[in-house]
């Protein structure tokens, strides 16, 4: 593993100069984009603030929630306030950044702005040809579907699957992602491959982020409606105490037809000298009436003695989640749910969650 | 019998192939129309490039210029026939996906009021890609794909 940090870094050091001079030269012979002619900055409800002469958007999005548990204490927040901003300055270049107040309102009062500011992604992508793209900066760690597309009015539950919750694989990562797109058996076949050096690079550390990864996420199209994919990771992280690399591989699908959805993410994650760890979730949602859809997942970890109840002699955590999701127009998602299960109070405690989150 | 069948089933058969040769004779054409900039002849594309360009899945071309994609108001006959053939997406699942883009920044093709509208931004704009009915094509562009639709009242080329 020692050789492998070794690698890494070198591989890292010798290939900054390299990419930085390459990028150079791409932007040099990259047009600007032309300005189009007709066409006035406007703002669409749910799509953001465009100026198309500029190739500049703004946008972002809210989710304020309410949850009563059984065992722990009511919480009411405002829990994101997220800002995008997309410019697209040349034809190969797209710079984007999501900055986001964090739990700015909560039944405890106001918090900080330099607590609540985040700075959830800020990269600049490459297009480098009609494959290939290169990420340099903070992006989300493509390992998990959920991670992918997080944003509240897009997911169906208020509460978030405890295993995407960025205790195994960090959910951002801060580094280069090389992205190839293309086609097999004339379906999408998509390949991530990514470096991330939090330690040197994230300016606000937290003990889950990575200190050290690398990895790689494959997906593919098997039918307009259903996309399979498989992620590995090898990663050190700040909160871990050896010096041992974990490594986890992850499978997700997404079947989504006529309002129908099932999704399914599993992960088994390997740590050396101690127990591996994995879980899975699978939900399933189906529409109702107009706009109504009903919800159900099962989730299921093993993992630390610390993760479950402390007088637990179990691994095993099992949570379950039924809930209701209303979408009364596209960029709005009001939700309750009901979650229960078994040693999970300390990650997922069982109550009732609702939310409304919406795209501005 | 046997030959009553036969001949019965040689009848049906020519009786097919006139129905289903008439809509044909009678169907309309959608042309993917660019600018004919510096006259240079342009890419042919197919159905799949068309849908990669918009869904804003491909965004260069391969010269390394970016793609335009121009979309018509939603309300739009053709519009709705481009989404049905060439996107193969329900309202609502394209819908989905355009939010799901533009949590990663990315934002739908731009809109234009018109026909009309859609030829003269290609004429001006590099790398823009529109769709028109092929009664409304010209010189002032150049059509890189072509697709068959059958008899719609609703696509008429009087409206432009």
């Amino acid at each position: 593993m020692v050789i492998l940090k070794t690698v890494f870094k070198k591989l890292c050091q010798k290939s900054r100069r390299a990419i930085g001079l390459g990028l150079v030269a791409l932007l040099m012979h990259s047009a600007p984009i032309m300005a189009k002619n007709g066409l006035e900055p406007s703002y669409q409800w749910g799509r953001g603030y465009h100026i198309p002469s500029q190739n500049f958007s703004l946008g972002g999005y809210a989710k304020a929630s309410y949850s009563y548990f059984e065992a722990a204490p009511q919480e009411l927040a405002l829990d994101d306030l997220s800002l995008f901003i997309a410019w697209k300055p040349f034809a190969h270049l797209h710079l984007f950044a999501e900055l986001e107040l964090e739990d700015l309102f909560t039944l405890d009062g106001v918090t900080a702005f330099d607590e609540s500011f985040l700075v959830e992604r800020l990269y600049a992508d490459v297009l480098i040809d009609e494959s290939f793209k290169l990420r340099i900066g903070k992006f989300l760690t493509p390992f998990s579907r959920w991670n992918l597309l997080h944003a509240a009015p897009l997911v169906w539950t208020s509460s978030r699957p405890m295993v995407t919750e960025g205790f195994v694989a960090a959910k951002h990562s801060t580094g280069l992602e090389l992205f190839y797109e293309t086609s097999l058996f004339n379906r999408d076949f998509n390949v991530s491959l990514f470096a991330d050096d939090s330690k040197d690079l994230e300016i606000k550390s937290n003990l889950e982020m990575f200190s050290y990864a690398f990895g790689s996420r494959i997906n593919y199209q098997l039918s307009p409606h259903f996309n399979i994919a498989g992620s590995y990771i090898a990663h050190k992280k700040e909160q871990q105490t050896s010096s041992d690399w974990q490594h986890t591989v992850g499978v997700d699908f997404l079947w989504q037809q006529n309002d129908y959805e099932l999704q399914f993410e599993g992960f088994y994650n390997v740590r050396g000298h101690t127990t591996d760890q994995y879980g899975l979730y699978l939900q399933g949602v189906a529409p109702l009436v107009d706009k109504l859809f009903a919800v159900a997942r099962y989730e299921y970890m093993y993992t630390d003695e610390t993760w479950s109840e402390v007088n637990s002699s179990s691994k095993s955590i099992h949570v379950g989640v039924v809930g209701l999701t209303w979408r009364p127009k596209p960029p709005v998602a009001l939700k309750v749910e009901y979650r229960f299960g078994q040693n999970n109070n300390t990650h997922a405690p069982s109550g009732l969650l609702t939310s409304v989150a919406l795209f501005f | 019998m046997n030959k009553l069948f036969t001949f019965s089933l040689g009848q049906t058969a020519l009786l097919l192939c006139l129905l289903l040769a008439a809509p044909l004779s009678n169907g309309q054409t959608i042309a993917f129309i660019m600018g004919s900039q510096n006259g240079a002849k342009l890419q042919s594309l197919d159905v799949r490039a068309l849908q990669h360009i918009f869904l804003r899945k491909s965004t260069l071309n391969t010269q390394g210029n970016a793609w335009i994609p121009i979309n018509l108001t939603a309300e739009t006959p053709l519009r709705r026939v481009v989404t049905q053939k060439i996107l193969h997406k329900s309202t609502s699942e394209l819908e989905r996906y355009w939010y799901e883009m533009y949590f990663d920044g990315i934002s739908p093709p731009y809109v234009l009021a018109s026909e009309e509208a859609a030829v003269r931004f290609v004429i001006d704009t590099p790398g823009a890609l529109g769709y028109v009915l092929a009664c409304h094509v010209d010189k002032r562009v150049q059509v890189v794909f072509e697709l068959e639709v059958e008899n719609n009242s609703a696509l008429s080329c009087a409206t432009h």
